[in-house]
């Protein structure tokens, strides 16, 4: 008991806040500074989303420390118990307790759209209509029977499923009713396509092999590859590359039945359209800083359209999903020219949890400094008078 | 109708056609004589300034008064919103305006080109007296060639790579290329065109002689035809030389007078862009007859150009221009905070508050002398209000210009937290009476819009320009960004009533009266609470604003973690204090740290040139910022040596029992 006591003073404890605040400014000023240079991806996946890392400071002196998702765990648990602590002390530190249930909220959430949002770009020509988007990041490997007359049957593996599968290892995928298995191995997120120059080297596929490049800055950049081993349950296995830039899929012919294997960007259906009727893009007059970007689009769901517009800070909100409007193109239409509009789609559980977070600590931290003041101001006022 | 974009293409075409021509016309002769230098005898009239001040024009996306355009163009030629003339008289932004579109030889005389470092000079092999300092045009236009020369290398170097004083040549070069175009914006209507024997075009001349270029307007058709067949004809035709030494002028004239658009167009129009004198001549060559009130109105400005000799004239033309353009402004809204503006500028309300809060410090500082006069520590605390409430109506000015949140620009942000952190200076000095907000108030209110003025001068932009489209809306602007901004300024503020301390104990300032520190460990604490209350609720409200405009809360944008850092720091210490792991020293050793993380939020992240918060990035302030980070450490260092001298017993928990 005495032992569990001390646990939770310690997890509890001022001493350990402030040694888990001192280690997130030091992560977030270091993850800052490495944004120049790599960009905010590996940032990210380096300070904030890991659970310890390797800071080389100033280059050569390799220095250990805590990630990001380890010290707000810790955080979130010192949090907790801290604003039970208060709890205990009455109603003088209510708004303080108030303020560090808050903070959890706002971590919790947070964990909640780290763990379960999901996110993309769809991509829309004027008078076009779309019913899917697709990832930013994430890659897939699609199989489809192009012989059947329902050829939109897609056979799909994520890139969770394939992503270990670098350099020698393999990994085999079923499909119960393909008369074939696949093997995939060689998976690289960023690849050149390049031509053999004879001996030696990574195996080839009629004359070209996939080289791992190292990862851009901007992760849209990358070009993932991989290698593929098409096994039919009789006859020989048919080997091929799937690379991010291809023009057209890998294809092998089965039984009569032509088959394609793409690798590309995840999609993700929705169940209702959206259909771009027109993008506006206001200059401010006789500059070229944009003022508005408008998307005006009609959502289609079950035969009923609804005429609605997506702006900078006014984003569409349905069915959990949100779309913002987010870039468009050409680059350098011309009045007149058919234009496209990208929407930013997010699907995040916790949306809106930053907002009720942000009431809460607000009103925490007003009801304690209000309290502690008016205190201050009626004790300075008794010793005066 | 073509659109004015297309006109303007038409007109580009136009004039690489015809300048492609010249060159053809190998037998064109020189020009006959130089033209009469257009010199200012007199001092402007009063009244013709005013209406020249309050003519709005369309300019870097928004309407605004001519005067503001002049005073910050002039600000960037000269680093000062004034100049002097020939004779020493000094002109105000507007009146050196006037100048340079009236009698631009008068203008070429004056010295408004700043030149921070000889080494400019040097390079464009000129001569100098001083190594800073102001040169006319007629100085520097010798090495105006070499200049341009220079000025195209030295671009082509990364910014980042380049020394600074290829910097500075290339903003030479920039503005003598402002100068130029400001010089020939009215050659336009002052120019006269003999049409007579010019091939093609002689069919359009007047019988008399030369014709301004509003006569032509009702010929533009046939103006357009002359030119098809001017294009069409070789340049051994009859009248060819003639006719391209008439027109060559007409084109440079036409494209130098786009550079102001004066004109509003009509309420009913579907554009929103303004025409300038360029625009309407422009339409020559197209073909086109401007519409009929437009054409007036560029009679006007020739009769103006004509009359500027004479001044009761001029003015009198003045007044007809002024009306005439602020009605069509009018007609489409536009006019309604043009006299506002030219008040925030005349009444310059940021400055007179610069000297009052110099006015309070001496105050202060005679106070600290004579601490017992209650008339000195009354008229201090007036000396600090007064400018305080000067900075509120400049500020409030400019949001009903604007029709804004008081927070927009990197400039409005130094206005806003000077401005918050002598609120708080006052609410202290209310609450302590000790003197301590009062000079805090003072020092801060000077440092701060001395800064301010030293930024405007350095960006030499407009500090109300238009918004980039993300930034288009009042409910974030005025709850995130403020709010933020006000946590910066508690934060700076709770740095700065810190040096008070280790100022205070290095030097042994009170040291047997316990009435020094205590309250002043208090008040960091307190302003600290402020500022954390301020900087996290503004942080979340960005990260708010953050996923409804680009789809997430939190993106570990660098921006997003300075706000971060403030909050952590400001945690750190107050949990700190808490479990008195730090005492008076630690907490303001730790309070003067916390001014260094608020500055790399404000303006140091900006320098790191990524992240998504680009219409925030800056650059030409890494110096003051390292400047800025060494004192503070300085600062710190001091903190520590005077802890080690300080062995008296150490002072209680600060807090305990009152605030936290």
């Amino acid at each position: 008991m005495q032992a569990l006591k001390k646990t939770f003073n310690f997890l509890a404890s001022y001493g350990l806040a402030c040694v888990l605040f001192i280690l997130l400014f030091l992560l977030t000023f270091l993850g800052t500074l490495y944004q120049v240079d790599h960009g905010l991806f590996a940032a990210q996946k380096k300070y904030f989303e890991s659970i310890v890392l390797v800071h080389q400071a100033f280059g050569f002196l390799p220095i250990p420390l805590p990630g990001g998702y380890l010290v707000m765990s810790l955080l979130f648990i010192n949090l907790l118990l801290g604003g039970f602590l208060r709890l205990r002390e009455g109603w003088v530190k209510m708004g303080v307790a108030i303020t560090h249930f808050g903070m959890c909220m706002l971590i919790a959430g947070s964990y909640i759209t780290f763990r379960e949002s999901f996110g993309g770009h769809l991509t829309i020509n004027e008078g076009e209509t779309q019913s899917e988007f697709v990832s930013y990041h994430e890659w897939e490997v699609v199989v489809t029977d192009v012989s059947r007359p329902d050829a939109a049957l897609e056979y799909l593996i994520q890139e969770a499923s394939f992503a270990r599968f670098t350099g020698e290892s393999e990994g085999t995928f079923n499909f119960g009713d393909l008369p074939f298995t696949l093997k995939l191995s060689r998976f690289s997120r960023n690849t050149a396509l390049k031509k053999s120059s004879g001996t030696g080297g990574p195996p080839t596929v009629d004359g070209y092999y996939l080289e791992p490049q190292p990862e851009e800055r901007d992760d849209e950049s990358n070009d993932a590859g991989a290698y593929i081993q098409v096994l039919p349950t009789q006859g020989e296995a048919k080997p091929g590359l799937l690379w991010g830039q291809a023009r057209k899929p890998f294809s092998v012919v089965l039984d009569g039945r032509t088959f394609t294997f793409e690798l590309r960007k995840r999609r993700f259906p929705l169940s209702f359209a959206l259909r771009l009727d027109k993008f506006t893009f206001e200059r401010h007059p006789g500059t070229m800083m944009a003022k508005v970007y408008r998307s005006s689009v009609t959502k289609i769901e079950g035969g009923v359209e609804e005429a609605i517009e997506i702006t900078m800070n006014e984003p569409l909100r349905h069915l959990g999903y949100t779309f913002y409007q987010s870039s468009y193109g050409p680059p350098n239409a011309k009045p007149g020219d058919r234009m496209y509009s990208v929407l930013a789609v997010v699907r995040n559980p916790a949306d809106q949890v930053p907002l009720y977070s942000c009431l809460v600590i607000a009103l925490g931290m007003v009801a304690h400094f209000l309290l502690a003041l008016f205190r201050y101001l009626k004790r300075e006022t008794r010793k005066s008078s | 109708m073509k659109t004015l974009r297309t006109l303007s293409i038409s007109i580009l075409l136009t004039i690489f056609v015809l300048t492609s021509l010249s060159a053809l016309a190998q037998d064109a002769p020189a020009a006959a004589s130089a033209p009469a230098k257009l010199l200012r005898t007199q001092a402007w009239d009063k009244e013709a300034v005013g209406l020249f001040e309050s003519l709005a024009i369309q300019e870097g996306g928004r309407i605004k008064p001519l005067k503001t355009y002049a005073d910050v163009l002039l600000l960037k030629l000269n680093g000062r919103r004034s100049c002097r003339d020939a004779q020493e008289a000094k002109l105000d932004g507007t009146q050196w305006l006037m100048d340079c579109l009236f009698f631009p030889d008068s203008a070429r005389q004056y010295k408004m080109f700043l030149i921070e470092n000889s080494d400019v000079l040097v390079d464009l092999g000129l001569s100098y007296t001083k190594r800073r300092d102001r040169y006319s045009y007629d100085d520097l236009v010798a090495a105006r060639t070499l200049l341009m020369d220079r000025a195209r290398t030295y671009s082509s170097i990364e910014a980042p790579l380049r020394r600074l004083g290829q910097t500075q040549l290339i903003n030479l070069a920039t503005n003598m290329m402002d100068f130029e175009s400001l010089t020939h914006a009215l050659d336009v209507v002052r120019m006269r065109l003999d049409l007579r024997d010019t091939g093609p075009f002689s069919a359009l001349a007047a019988g008399t002689g030369p014709q301004p270029v509003s006569a032509l307007f009702p010929k533009a058709a046939e103006f357009s035809v002359a030119l098809q067949a001017l294009r069409q004809g070789q340049a051994q035709d009859p009248g060819h030389a003639a006719a391209m030494r008439a027109l060559n002028p007409l084109g440079e004239a036409v494209d130098s007078a786009s550079t102001l658009s004066f004109i509003a167009p009509p309420a009913t129009d579907a554009t929103s862009e303004w025409r300038s004198l360029g625009s309407l001549a422009g339409q020559l060559f197209g073909g086109q007859t401007p519409p009929a009130d437009e054409a007036a109105v560029f009679s006007t400005f020739e009769a103006l150009a004509d009359a500027a000799p004479t001044p009761a004239v001029f003015t009198e033309k003045a007044r007809a221009l002024h009306t005439a353009l602020a009605v069509r402004a009018q007609v489409r809204g536009e006019y309604r905070a043009i006299g506002l503006e030219v008040l925030y500028h005349k009444a310059d309300l940021v400055y007179y508050s610069l000297c009052f809060y110099v006015l309070c410090f001496l105050g202060v500082a005679a106070s600290w002398v004579r601490p017992k006069s209650l008339l000195l520590y009354r008229s201090d605390l007036f000396l600090l209000a007064l400018p305080t409430v000067l900075l509120a109506i400049a500020i409030a000015m400019r949001c009903t210009i604007r029709l804004r949140p008081p927070v927009t620009t990197l400039y409005e942000t130094i206005l806003f937290v000077v401005w918050s952190a002598i609120v708080v200076c006052l609410f202290i000095e209310w609450i302590q009476r000790n003197k301590l907000g009062l000079s805090m108030g003072a020092i801060l209110g000077m440092i701060g819009l001395f800064l301010a003025n030293k930024y405007e001068v350095m960006e030499g932009e407009d500090t109300m320009p238009s918004m980039v489209a993300v930034l288009n809306t009042n409910f974030w602007l005025g709850t995130h960004v403020t709010t933020i901004t006000i946590g910066y300024a508690a934060g700076l503020l709770a740095g700065a009533l810190s040096h008070a301390f280790v100022f205070g104990k290095l030097f042994r300032v009170d040291k047997k009266v316990a009435g020094y520190y205590r309250p002043l460990d208090r008040v960091v604490y307190g302003v600290l609470c402020f500022s954390l209350l301020f900087s996290i609720v503004g942080t979340i409200l960005g990260g708010i604003w953050a996923n409804e405009s680009w789809g997430r809360f939190w993106g570990w944008d660098p921006k997003e973690n300075g706000a971060l850092l403030i909050c952590l720091w400001q945690l750190t210490i107050l949990h700190a204090v808490r479990g008195r792991y730090i005492r008076d020293y630690g907490l303001h050793l730790a309070s003067v740290f916390g001014a260094v993380v608020v500055a790399f939020s404000w303006f140091g992240v900006n320098q790191l040139g990524v992240g998504l918060h680009s219409y925030g990035f800056t650059s030409g302030i890494s110096k003051a910022l390292l400047i800025f980070y060494s004192i503070e450490c300085v600062v710190m260092a001091l903190g520590v040596l005077a802890w080690g001298l300080d062995r008296g017993p150490r002072a209680e928990n600060p807090t305990e029992g009152n605030l936290a």
